[in-house]
Parts: structure tokens; sequence; C-alpha cells
């Protein structure tokens, strides 16, 4: 079932629409959790706030225009406030480490090329190299195939930075890419 | 096919969402036309290839969630909609054991009393109730609040449990427990006010004796006295009883609180959704608000700190003034 039907169900009080969303919905927003920190505990707890304060606010939800990027923003707001809580009492350094661990998957056409485990550590890297901001950008985009239009609402930034935020992070990636000749492979083996 | 796609540079056409599915299925996706345009526009393949090749590698490693892990985060969610009192974290060993002989005396109970229960009450926001407890104390219950407590054997124990914030006038009698999740308070007859929203734990007591225990540290406090958790210390410090208005009577009021304490009252209060990018959250307020008219209240928070608020209907967009 569509997730708006869903939320529709959900103001009206059915909990097995309640219970059916979250089971829809939880993976991508745990993963996203995973965006900032690698804490999986505080995403869980997050993620249980998030929906016990949609359950008992059910009857004064208004409609929403996406609900999947409804509930990523709010978790993401939940994620930085338990974050933010803990740096006071934790040493900033440990809090500033587990910061947005990113990884890309490589390609598997890539990986049957036989790159080098040089090359993939290199490629690895540089795309670490990317900001957080960047990253975030990316995944929202390329792996949740959400539009500008609730990236801008999800990130709290205008449609205009988030395009430039985009372009920019692939112009980086498309520099790294070209760098180390995972370009060229790839050139060749679509050529082919 | 836009003929833009001729001047696209590899970025532009990389953020395009017909190439992107295109790039994505181009194996099993009978969706010819991008191959058809490549053959009347072959000077374009290499840019088509070299955008492909971004989209293709920008799949990020998503972390496998067992489906254990999400019923068991059902569970919790479950429970904790259904009782919002008993929100289960993750608790120690030691209070697992608590817990389980707790359930297992509620368990006797039940059986042994089938007309007997527990009290829950609750409130929603921009809304605050007044209970009267079974012995004659009352408890004032501010929004977005929860407490449950046992109606049966209350003269012999008096325990509540608290979730969000409450004032307590407490009548002489048997120890008057109040139990919540950052912290517990035990008096005998007096009146104060316990705040355990999320993380924070702070009482104020009004008239009498206040016994406030959080995080193995406990202290005594009497009128005027003011204990606080800060950094995981348990404070004890004074506030003036005759010149605190407060929640009480719609009136909310801080010094040096983080913003992100302050809309969060403000959503409870005014029953709105708050949005504000977190580079503002930790900023510290000053000042005060009033339940009563949502304009002014965030006029009061806004313009000290130099803030611009965006209003639709229940949805507020707070951001710093550029």
């Amino acid at each position: 079932m569509s997730t708006e039907k869903l939320w529709l169900q959900l103001q009206g009080g059915d909990k097995s629409a309640f219970e059916q969303l979250y089971r829809q919905e939880v993976k991508v927003l745990i993963n996203y959790g995973f965006r900032f920190t690698s804490d999986t505990q505080l995403i869980e707890d997050s993620v249980q706030d998030l929906f016990v304060e949609l359950w008992q606010k059910h009857d004064r939800l208004s409609p929403v225009k996406s609900v999947r990027s409804y509930l990523m923003v709010s978790l993401r707001r939940k994620v930085a406030r338990r974050l933010k809580r803990n740096i006071r009492t934790e040493s900033p350094e440990e809090v500033q480490e587990e910061q947005m661990e990113i990884s890309l998957a490589i390609d598997e056409e890539i990986c049957q090329q036989e790159l080098e485990t040089e090359q993939l550590a290199q490629l690895q890297e540089a795309l670490n190299q990317l900001s957080n901001r960047q990253k975030e950008v990316l995944y929202l985009k390329y792996q949740q195939g959400l539009d500008y239009e609730n990236i801008c609402e999800i990130m709290d930034i205008s449609y205009q930075s988030a395009r430039n935020l985009t372009a920019s992070a692939l112009k980086r990636m498309k520099g790294i890419l070209y760098m180390i000749g995972v370009f060229f492979l790839l050139f060749l083996s679509t050529n082919s | 096919m836009k003929e833009a796609y001729l001047q696209y540079d590899i970025p532009t056409l990389a953020q395009d969402n017909d190439f992107i599915q295109w790039a994505r299925h181009a194996d099993g996706l009978p969706d010819k036309k991008w191959e058809e345009w490549l053959q009347q526009h072959p000077e374009q393949r290499e840019k088509i290839n070299a955008a492909k090749s971004l989209v293709k590698n920008l799949q990020f490693k998503e972390q496998g969630v067992s489906d254990e892990r999400i019923e068991a985060l059902w569970q919790r969610i479950d429970q904790a909609s259904e009782r919002p009192v008993a929100k289960v974290r993750t608790l120690n060993t030691r209070w697992i054991a608590v817990a389980a002989a707790i359930a297992l005396l509620l368990a006797f109970f039940f059986v042994f009393n089938n007309d007997s229960g527990t009290a829950n009450m609750m409130t929603e926001a921009a809304e605050t109730k007044s209970i009267k407890l079974p012995d004659g104390s009352t408890v004032i219950l501010n929004a977005v609040s929860s407490l449950s407590y046992s109606a049966d054997n209350w003269e012999q124990s008096r325990t509540i449990h608290l979730e969000g914030e409450a004032f307590f006038e407490v009548k002489k009698g048997a120890p008057f427990k109040v139990i919540t999740k950052n912290g517990n308070v035990e008096v005998l007859g007096t009146s104060f006010n316990v705040d355990s929203y999320d993380d924070s734990f702070a009482v104020n007591c009004y008239t009498g004796k206040v016994r406030v225990s959080s995080q193995g540290q406990s202290t005594t406090i009497e009128k005027g006295g003011f204990a606080l958790l800060e950094n995981n210390q348990l404070r004890n410090t004074s506030f003036d009883t005759e010149k605190t208005k407060d929640w009480r009577v719609g009136f909310f009021k801080y010094e040096g609180s983080p913003l992100s304490e302050v809309f969060d009252e403000l959503e409870r209060q005014f029953d709105v959704q708050i949005a504000a990018p977190d580079s503002i959250l930790e900023r510290r307020y000053t000042g005060f608000f009033t339940n009563n008219q949502l304009d002014s209240a965030l006029y009061l928070v806004s313009w000290p700190m130099r803030l611009q608020v965006e209003q639709k209907e229940q949805k507020i967009q707070i951001k710093p003034i550029e």
C-alpha cells in the first residue's frame, strides 16, 4: 500500500496502518540515521521517539506532501539533538570522528575489471573527502531517489543550494574517478 | 528527448531524473530512446558514458538491518505508544531485574484482583490537566506529559510514574514518590515541580522538604530549593518561590536555555511543528513566553535571538536573519 494512503489511515487512528508504515519505512530511516552516526542504539532510540510521537498525535497530523521526507526530516532532527546532547557529556573529539561515516558501494563493473585493491582504497578515500553535506545530498538524490523539492526540505537549504551542492559533489567525484583511471576502464567496458 | 541534452555538461546530465533511470536500468529496460538518441549524436557518447559511470558509482552501501532488530524495535514502539508511561529503553540488568520483579507482582495482582487497575492520565500538546489523587493530593500535568499510579493501596504506597512535567501538591501522609526515567523524588507532604522531559531533570520545591535522587546521587531541598541534573551532576541551587510564575499559569521562563528546549516547549504548548537549522539549536535563550498567543510567543523568542519566522498553518520555519 502506498505510504500516502497509510498516512491517511494513521490519521484516522488505524493501528495496523501505523505498523505497516513502520515496517515499510524503518529500513530507510535507520540507514539514513547511519549517515550521521554509527551509534545504532542512538538511531533506534530516535526512530522509537519518532514513531511513538507519531502515534500519540496521530489525530492531529497534518497532510504532508511526501511521507518519507516528513519522516526523514523528523528523524534527522531527533538524531541531531541526541548527538548534540552527547557532545556535552563526551569529549568532543570522540563525537567528531563518529560523524557521517560514508562508504560508497563500488560498482560491480569496476570490480570485474579487477581493479587493484590499492586503487579501490584510493577511490574510497577520495570519496570520503567529500563534505558531509555533499555526501548527504548525493545519498538523498541517488540512493533515496528524492527530488530536489524534498531534498531541500530535509536538509533545510534552498532549492538552488541543493542543486549547487549536488553539482559540486558530482564534479569532485568526476575528478576523482578520472584521476585514478576508473573512468577510463569504465569507458572501455561500456563501449565494448 | 530534450534539445537541451546536447548542451548539458556531465554533472548536469547526471542529475537529470530521466537520465538516471536509464543509466541505472540500462540493461533491463526496453527504453530505447537514449540508444537512438546516441546513434543520432555519436559525438555525445563520451559525455554520456562519463555521466553514466558517475550515476552507477553513486550507490551507497546500506547497512543491513536484521529482521530481529526491526521486530524488537517495533515491540518497543508498540509498547511505548500503547502505554505512554512505560517507555522501554535500554536498561541495565539491575533494572531488568527490578522490572521483572514488578511485572511478577503486577501479574499476581491482576490474577487476584480482577477489579483493580492502574490509573493513566496524559495530556496532548496545548493542554494541561489538573488531577486529584485518591488522598486529595493534586497534580497539574503540563502538556505532552503522562503519569500513572496504582489506585489500590494508594494510602500505603503513594507512587507515581511521570513522564514530562508536573506540579505536585501533596497532602501529609505516607511517603510520596515520583519516579521518572531521569530520577526520583520522595517527600512526605509538600508542593513541588518535576520537569523530566527528554533528558532533563529539574525539581523545584515550593513548600516542605523534598528528597531528590538521580544517577546514584541524592540531595534534599527545602522551600525555594532547586535541584537540577546537569552534565550528570545533581546540583543544588535556589529559586524565588514568590517571583517565579510558571507553566501552571501559562508562563514559560528561560535563563540561558538552549533554543532546542524552547522550541520543544513551543511545539507542546501550541501544537505546532518547528523546523530550525541545527546550527541555532544550541544557542542560549533568556526570556519568556506565554501560552495564549502563538504570534507573540514566537516574537518574544525570535526577536532577541535575531531569528526570522515563517509560518504555514501548523508548520513553522525558523532561521537566523542573514
